[in-house]
């Protein structure tokens, strides 16, 4: 569709950027930061969708159509009208996305990965919009910045991909997990934002910006998760000295470096960044949960996990009419 | 008020439901009972219109509507319950019931989701994720869920599966209330004594066909009933 010359003469189309009073789009600082605020509000108008009537209904029906129509649910309506506000949204990045815009930049083995990262990051989550998007640039740095890696890039997409397997629901859902208890306990809350005031007013005199950065990452990633399990009294004395101490010196350690000058090419610094970023999420993830939740049976186990109840036996006879 | 007339369903070879007649009346309960895959799921189906028939006619006060897409179908007041429950897992128990309340468009989502949930039981969890919930509970949503849609006709299958004994006899007399109020509903249940105790009229189905149907009393004490339903007793 897009090779017709009524849509792309000669394969080119030149998108004027948005003429906005006070703002030049065609400087990449400020395009950013617009973008950004461009990507929130609509991010903002997504949430509200979810939780307004149609939003509920579109929800409704991909959890269960068969329900949702025999409560009088008009699927065929309920689906033109996502695809149609899918359609408006994408149209919208379209008319942002100005330049010089070519064909081939909508050939679908260009579109594969934009989905499949998507996907990964969550279709679920607004969030998970932002992390696949992220995923995406991060792997075109790190072609750019090492081109030895080229051909490593080009497969990583399907690789994440494979994550999918294991985490049907995209990686949002599970990055939030770890952050969930401390959004409930306020003494973490107020002990995680007040970490990250001092890191920023430490830097300059103290720290240098790479520092501050590895640092934040640390704080937010591992450090944050692990508060309330510190911090409450539901955890062992001895271990939760072990982890606090341990974390203690991660942060040090992170803080205490001066990442730019220790590494000084660009390739270096994305791959440490990525080890720091896994390592330190790993860490948060293991965190120590102080509100262990009890693991849900699944009533199609029941018979092969475990064995049949008394009861259950004694329903299983009644159903069949005495047939054993 | 509900008239099924003649409907037979194919699955292939498989005769699942063989020309069964049944009829649901405004105040009564209709029970509909019978072995294990006798085909009263099927029959369900087929009367919300997730399943086309094979042969037979089913009417909704006298309108055929054997041919009518399932949303219609539930906007003329017709509303079920899932033996294999299809709760809106990602939504809180409160919005599963508000989606089929607003769908219905009579009177406040909010105030009639709130009055179901009181009257089915479960006020608590309405803040819950239904994903979460036990079976019981789970029944008592599609419950809830299926009277949002405000209908004239409600289809409940096995609702009571899952539910303690207290549960149970609460239910049946939620039933016998809102048949009071001029409802018409079949139960397809495998609990004997609360058909026996609840319904006005029961039919047994076996193998697709039905075989007897009547008053509880008199159905229950039917040869035919015993040998396919009951087993030798
Ligand atoms: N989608 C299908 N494809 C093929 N056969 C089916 C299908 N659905 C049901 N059947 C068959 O139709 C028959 C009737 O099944 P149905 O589920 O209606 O029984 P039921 O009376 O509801 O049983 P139960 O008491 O176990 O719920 C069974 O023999 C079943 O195996
Ligand atoms: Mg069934």
């Amino acid at each position: 569709m897009f090779n017709q010359a009524n849509v792309f003469r000669n394969g080119v189309v030149e998108v004027p950027a948005l003429d906005l009073p006070g703002l030049d789009l065609t400087q990449p600082g400020q395009k950013l930061v617009f973008l950004a605020v461009a990507f929130s509000v609509l991010a903002l108008c997504v949430v509200a969708l979810r939780r307004s009537r149609l939003g509920r209904r579109m929800v409704a029906m991909k959890d269960s159509p068969l329900a949702g129509a025999t409560m009088g649910m008009n699927l065929t309506a309920t689906k033109l009208a996502a695809f149609s506000i899918s359609a408006a949204i994408a149209s919208l990045a379209g008319a942002l996305n100005a330049g010089k815009v070519t064909a081939d930049q909508f050939a679908w083995e260009n579109s594969l990965p934009l989905v499949l990262l998507t996907v990964v990051g969550g279709v679920a989550a607004v969030s998970g919009a932002l992390f696949g998007g992220a995923l995406l640039g991060l792997n075109t740095l790190l072609a750019a910045a090492i081109p030895t890696l080229s051909n490593l890039t080009k497969v990583l997409p399907g690789i994440v991909g494979i994550s999918l397997g294991r985490n049907p629901d995209g990686a949002v859902p599970q990055i939030e997990e770890p952050f969930a208890p401390v959004g409930r306990h306020l003494p973490s809350l107020v002990i995680a934002i007040a970490g990250a005031i001092v890191l920023r007013l430490l830097t300059g005199p103290v720290l240098s910006n790479w520092s501050f950065t590895v640092g934040l990452i640390v704080w937010v990633l591992a450090v944050v998760p692990n508060l309330p399990g510190i911090l409450s009294g539901e955890v062992p004395v001895a271990r939760r000295v072990t982890v606090a101490v341990g974390l203690a010196a991660a942060m040090l350690l992170a803080a205490g470096i001066d990442w730019g000058t220790v590494l000084n090419a660009t390739g270096w610094r994305l791959l440490v960044a990525i080890l720091i970023v896994a390592g330190a999420g790993l860490t948060g993830r293991s965190a120590l949960d102080a509100t262990p939740r009890a693991p849900r049976e699944s009533p199609d186990m029941i018979g092969i996990d475990r064995d049949f109840s008394p009861a259950e036996i004694a329903e299983v006879d009644r159903v069949l009419g005495g047939v054993r | 008020m509900l008239e099924v007339d003649g409907v037979t369903v194919r699955f292939g070879g498989v005769v699942a439901v063989d020309g069964a007649s049944i009829e649901a009346r405004s105040g009564e309960i209709t029970g509909l009972i019978g072995p294990n895959g006798a085909g009263k799921t099927t029959l369900f189906n087929v009367i919300t219109g997730v399943q086309p028939a094979a042969g037979g006619t089913i009417r909704l006060d006298g309108t055929d509507i054997t041919k009518l897409a399932t949303h219609r179908r539930a906007k003329m007041g017709m509303s079920r319950t899932f033996q294999r429950l299809e709760l809106f897992w990602t939504l809180t128990v409160a919005d599963n019931v508000r989606v089929a309340a607003e769908l219905a468009r009579h009177g406040d989502p909010t105030a009639l989701t709130e009055e179901l949930l009181d009257r089915v039981g479960i006020s608590h969890l309405a803040a819950e994720p239904s994903g979460s919930l036990p079976t019981g509970s789970a029944r008592l949503v599609e419950v809830a869920r299926a009277l949002a849609s405000t209908p004239r006709v409600l289809l409940l299958d096995e609702p009571a599966s899952g539910l303690n004994e207290s549960e149970t006899v609460a239910l049946g007399a939620l039933l016998r209330q809102l048949v009071a109020d001029g409802l018409a509903v079949v139960l397809v249940e495998h609990d004997m004594s609360l058909v026996m105790d609840i319904c006005d009229h029961v039919s047994v189905l076996d193998l697709g066909r039905i075989i007897a149907s009547g008053p509880p009393a008199e159905v229950r004490t039917q040869p035919a009933v015993i040998e396919a339903y009951l087993g030798v007793a």
